[in-house]
């Protein structure tokens, strides 16, 4: 790796690989809510656990941005361009989502055998790139740590129960939607696009905001 | 013959919501120039610096510069949990130098300022001194033009403070642009020009 964006990428996972407690968190958390629901015969235990996941990708994002807010101006002045640093971190937070989804994933396998493996799959890696651009989004947008906090809970807290109109637009919509087993298999494409649109839409949307906060004025 | 200045900000205003920070701000340093910027607390000497390096708009003026720039702001803006060595290799390639020359040439600029032997210590057990002196040293790394210096001497122990105003001449010596904003009047003699920021 080369580029100025994987040397970002670097130092982004070193600064992440000493977060041993952080690390921990990001599985813990959606691990022990699906078991939870699991153990009182909850059918939605494997939803709620990926929803977890969901906004645990998230809030790694987000408090990777918050963190990193007064380095990066400086990044930018001495050299880097916005966008090498947007690329680095995502490959590195998305790749983390991903590690997250794929230990999730045997857990659930482990604990529930599931039918649909297929749809748990995509709803899980999904779930995870749309989490991780989504966290990015809403830290460009409320560059505060408890207030996009709060936003970020608020959107997967309303996820499972907004009614369909509103519900079928929200950022978890495809990741619920895919590993929901207690309702009818969905049609995959229509979400696959969703969850890519959505992805597409929040790092643009994301980049747009947050190339604010570090541009260099000439 | 004179220089061009290397930095050049005329009519700078800038004011957060009713409260007017800078109104008219001027400041020019040409190479082999060192500035000094003074004023009270909350005159905007800060702000000023900010807007000089490109990382804060004005509202209004503008500030033409040539060459590389070297911020070394005010509060170090570092990762806490990475090492000395990792932010020397991360600033080092924002200038395209690979992680060797890096590590060589910042080593260097930290030793001069007594810091040796830290290179594998994460930024958050550094002590404030230390965290100021490798802030000092990220804005030298990759030989910048113009350097914008904002207080970067708090924390340091005497020697260091010496060899600091030491490196300044040595700056000069080397056709650099120096701004140091600084509230120690004790150390005007050093500069060649002196902007007060009006609060």
């Amino acid at each position: 790796m080369t580029g100025r964006w994987a040397t970002i990428a670097r130092t982004q996972a070193r600064d992440l690989a000493h977060r041993w407690v952080t690390l921990a968190l990001l599985f813990g958390l959606p691990a022990t809510w699906y078991l939870a629901e699991r153990a009182s015969g909850r059918p939605w235990a494997i939803g709620a656990g990926a929803l977890a996941m969901g906004w645990t990708s998230g809030a790694a994002a987000l408090f990777a941005v918050l963190g990193s807010r007064r380095v990066d101006p400086r990044l930018v002045r001495a050299g880097y361009r916005p966008v090498d640093i947007l690329v680095g971190r995502i490959v590195v937070l998305a790749g983390l989502a991903l590690a997250t989804a794929a230990a999730f994933l045997v857990l659930i396998v482990v604990f529930s055998r599931p039918h649909r493996l297929a749809d748990l799959v995509l709803g899980l890696v999904l779930g995870g790139l749309v989490s991780v651009t989504l966290g990015w989004a809403i830290a460009a947008l409320v560059p505060h740590e408890l207030e996009a906090t709060l936003v970020l809970i608020g959107l997967a807290g309303i996820a499972p129960t907004a009614p369909g109109p509103v519900g079928d637009f929200l950022p978890f919509h495809p990741l619920l939607r895919f590993t929901d087993v207690t309702v009818p298999p969905p049609a995959a494409l229509p979400l696959v696009l969703e969850a890519v649109g959505y992805a597409a839409a929040l790092t643009g949307f994301a980049l747009l905001l947050w190339r604010r906060h570090v541009r260099v004025f000439h | 013959m004179t220089s061009p200045p290397a930095l050049t900000a005329t009519g700078i205003g800038k004011r957060y919501r009713r409260r007017v920070v800078l109104h008219e701000a001027r400041l020019a340093v040409r190479p082999g120039e060192v500035v000094a910027v003074v004023g009270e607390n909350g005159s905007g000497k800060t702000t000023l610096l900010r807007i000089c390096a490109g990382v804060l708009r004005p509202d209004s003026g503008q500030v033409v510069r040539t060459g590389r720039i070297g911020y070394c702001p005010q509060e170090p803006a570092l990762l806490d949990r990475l090492t000395v060595r990792d932010h020397l290799v991360l600033f080092g390639r924002a200038v395209g130098w690979d992680g060797t020359r890096s590590l060589a040439d910042g080593g260097r600029i930290l030793a001069a300022f007594g810091m040796t032997g830290q290179d594998r210590t994460p930024v958050r057990h550094l002590s404030g001194g230390r965290r100021q002196k490798l802030n000092l040293a990220l804005a030298l790394l990759g030989g910048p033009d113009v350097l914008l210096l904002d207080e970067p001497y708090q924390g340091f122990d005497h020697g260091t403070y010496v060899n600091f105003w030491e490196s300044v001449a040595a700056w000069r010596d080397q056709r650099k642009a120096v701004v140091v904003v600084t509230h120690l009047l004790a150390e005007l003699w050093r500069a060649d020009q002196v902007v007060e920021v009006p609060g």
